[in-house]
């Protein structure tokens, strides 16, 4: 079920007795959730499993009011595909409502295939959207600031309100004598002071590519950066080995680098990395870092160098 | 079961005291008999059950729940040690401490560096024994020159074995081009050489252990003929300098085509003064 059609269902409260939830949007799920719950006007039971849901439908109560019963991650219930049919024809015909929710389903598995009709799934928003969201919670913020905050938060919508709510009351906090608060900046502040957590996103590369490019600026940037994301320091100095050696390789053939796919034995994409990088170091400069990351990856594993001071230990001879 | 004289002969005296050890290391590269001797041991020594449990740390929990329970003497043998996982090794500590009433525990690796300190201070390392000629005809007689040359090369009976199957003689002239070319090929090219070999379980090519025990019978062979000094300290450097790369190439966790590079650089560097 696509989620306007669950709109549709709560705004003229003509709702199904079964729905089945999934996805990784909390936040958005919660709100549907309530909305529901509002809807129905019943009791709302939590309960551990399906099994239990469905025994306690088979009860009849004295007073016949419907319950909602509701149960989360029921992983066996989705192996069980004999008594699906039997526990969701039950809950049809039943005055009661049963709502499955699970954090992830696989979409190849039978569960999800037979399924798919009761189905509704929770993705993440586009940034367009919440960023839409955004200048509603927060009246007057720059389209740019309010797309900012939405990638901070890797789409996460339950994150964006708590973000949203950290950034009003420092804004209104701090707000001018004339009364006019700038969302905006107030955002930019905590992003600097790391009150908004920026995520670091894909460092390794960069800070290898930093030393294979001699770019003494970012690297102890980048350095910092990812062991702040615990990086596996044998991981970063294996990729350092193997551009090093590519490097090696390319500019081994000298001002004629034609055909250099062939006679390197390197693939395209390698070479072509290589060659990019190439210049930075003199070749008697590269044998001599390859012998240095040999030397501390073989001091790591045989328990003679600590791996916290290994990429120090590399940076500083090699660079 | 060839050779493996003097580590017999201590496994003898520990029965005949009464003291077999319990946790027993066989250590010794690819092919050189630790199966073997650890089969001896279950069979003629103990005369017990083997049981071979897996590496997966599910697998070695379940053989130690169920050596409290055996009926009779039994073995418990995890063959090719070196990629257990440090869960599995862990887990394997307590019962190498106190075992049970009738459980053995042997363990095969390649390097004692390759398992954790704490389970190496439990057991009892038997490091397996070089072989001589003698031990390795009376394992398998040459039938061929071919066959005799791999005899020659290998150290083990498992690199006899991979010689014969490889085609020692063709291997052999792969080896001795490479030693030949080695310092005067460019720097790419010698490089290039790494391509030839298996340095992962999916690559293809010649094994590098098999490479460097050839290349040590190569520079033997020459010195015995060679009449200059300089060409003498080259082949001797070559001799050691691959050895210690051999020995590298058993450490699990070490990077084996980094291992292979350095012996590259080391060659050059040897015979570039011979050049």
């Amino acid at each position: 079920m696509k989620l306007h059609e669950l709109q549709k269902q709560i705004v003229s409260k003509k709702l199904d007795k079964v729905y089945i939830f999934t996805g990784e949007e909390i936040g958005i799920m919660d709100i549907y959730l309530d909305k529901i719950y509002s809807v129905v006007g019943c009791d709302v039971v939590r309960m551990e499993s399906v099994q239990e849901a469905y025994a306690k439908m088979m009860q009849r109560r004295i007073s016949g009011a419907p319950r909602c019963f509701v149960v989360r991650d029921d992983k066996e219930f989705l192996k069980q595909d004999k008594i699906w049919d039997t526990v969701f024809s039950l809950a049809d015909k039943s005055p009661d409502y049963l709502i499955l929710i699970y954090s992830s389903i696989d979409k190849r598995s039978k569960f999800y295939k037979q399924n798919i009709e009761r189905l509704t799934e929770f993705e993440k928003l586009s940034p367009e959207l919440l960023a839409k969201y955004i200048s509603k919670e927060l009246p007057g913020i720059k389209e740019r600031d309010a797309y900012k905050l939405a990638e901070i938060c890797e789409c996460n919508y339950s994150r964006i309100l708590l973000e949203c709510d950290k950034i009003r009351h420092y804004a209104h906090r701090t707000q001018k004598s004339n009364g006019v608060v700038d969302f905006g900046k107030a955002m930019n502040i905590l992003i600097e002071q790391g009150v908004i957590f920026q995520p670091i996103g894909d460092i390794t590369f960069k800070f290898t590519d930093a030393i294979l490019t001699r770019d003494y600026k970012n690297t102890s940037r980048y350095l910092r950066e990812a062991r702040l994301k615990g990086e596996s320091e044998v991981m970063i100095l294996s990729i350092l080995y193997n551009g090093f050696k590519q490097i090696l390789m390319v500019q081994g053939l000298g001002r004629d680098q034609r055909d250099a796919v062939r006679r390197t034995g390197l693939t395209p994409w390698q070479v072509k990395m290589a060659q990019e990088k190439q210049g930075h170091y003199s070749i008697s400069e590269l044998i001599k870092a390859l012998k240095i990351i040999r030397f501390v990856e073989m001091g790591i594993k045989t328990g003679q160098i600590d791996a916290d001071v290994s990429l120090e230990y590399v940076i500083v001879n090699i660079m | 079961m060839v050779g493996q004289k003097n580590n017999l002969e201590f496994l003898q005296t520990c029965l005949d005291a009464g003291r077999f050890p319990r946790f027993l290391i066989l250590t010794g590269p690819k092919g050189s008999g630790r199966k073997t001797l650890a089969k001896y041991i279950a069979k003629k020594c103990l005369h017990a059950y083997e049981i071979y449990p897996g590496m997966g740390v599910e697998a070695v929990r379940e053989a130690i729940e169920n050596s409290y329970r055996c009926d009779g003497t039994t073995v418990y043998v995890f063959p090719d040690a070196d990629k257990m996982s440090s869960q599995a090794k862990n887990a394997l500590l307590k019962v190498t401490e106190e075992p049970p009433k009738r459980a053995y525990f042997i363990m095969t690796i390649e390097s004692m560096n390759n398992t954790l300190a704490t389970l190496k201070s439990r057991g009892i390392e038997i490091a397996m024994e070089p072989y001589s000629k003698a031990e390795l005809v009376e394992f398998r007689k040459p039938n061929n020159a071919m066959e005799e040359l791999a005899l020659n090369i290998a150290a083990t009976p498992g690199q006899y074995l991979d010689l014969v199957a490889a085609d020692a003689e063709k291997f052999y002239a792969f080896c001795e081009k490479v030693l030949d070319n080695i310092a005067a090929v460019t720097g790419v090219n010698a490089f290039k050489i790494g391509n030839y070999f298996k340095f992962k379980e999916d690559d293809e090519g010649y094994d590098p252990v098999l490479f460097f025990e050839c290349v040590k019978y190569i520079c033997a062979q020459r010195a015995k003929k060679s009449n200059s000094k300089e060409e003498l300290v080259c082949l001797n450097e070559t001799i050691k300098c691959t050895n210690a790369y051999s020995r590298e190439l058993m450490m699990t966790g070490v990077r084996k085509d980094s291992t292979f590079d350095m012996w590259i650089l080391a060659m050059r560097d040897i015979w570039k003064e011979l050049q």
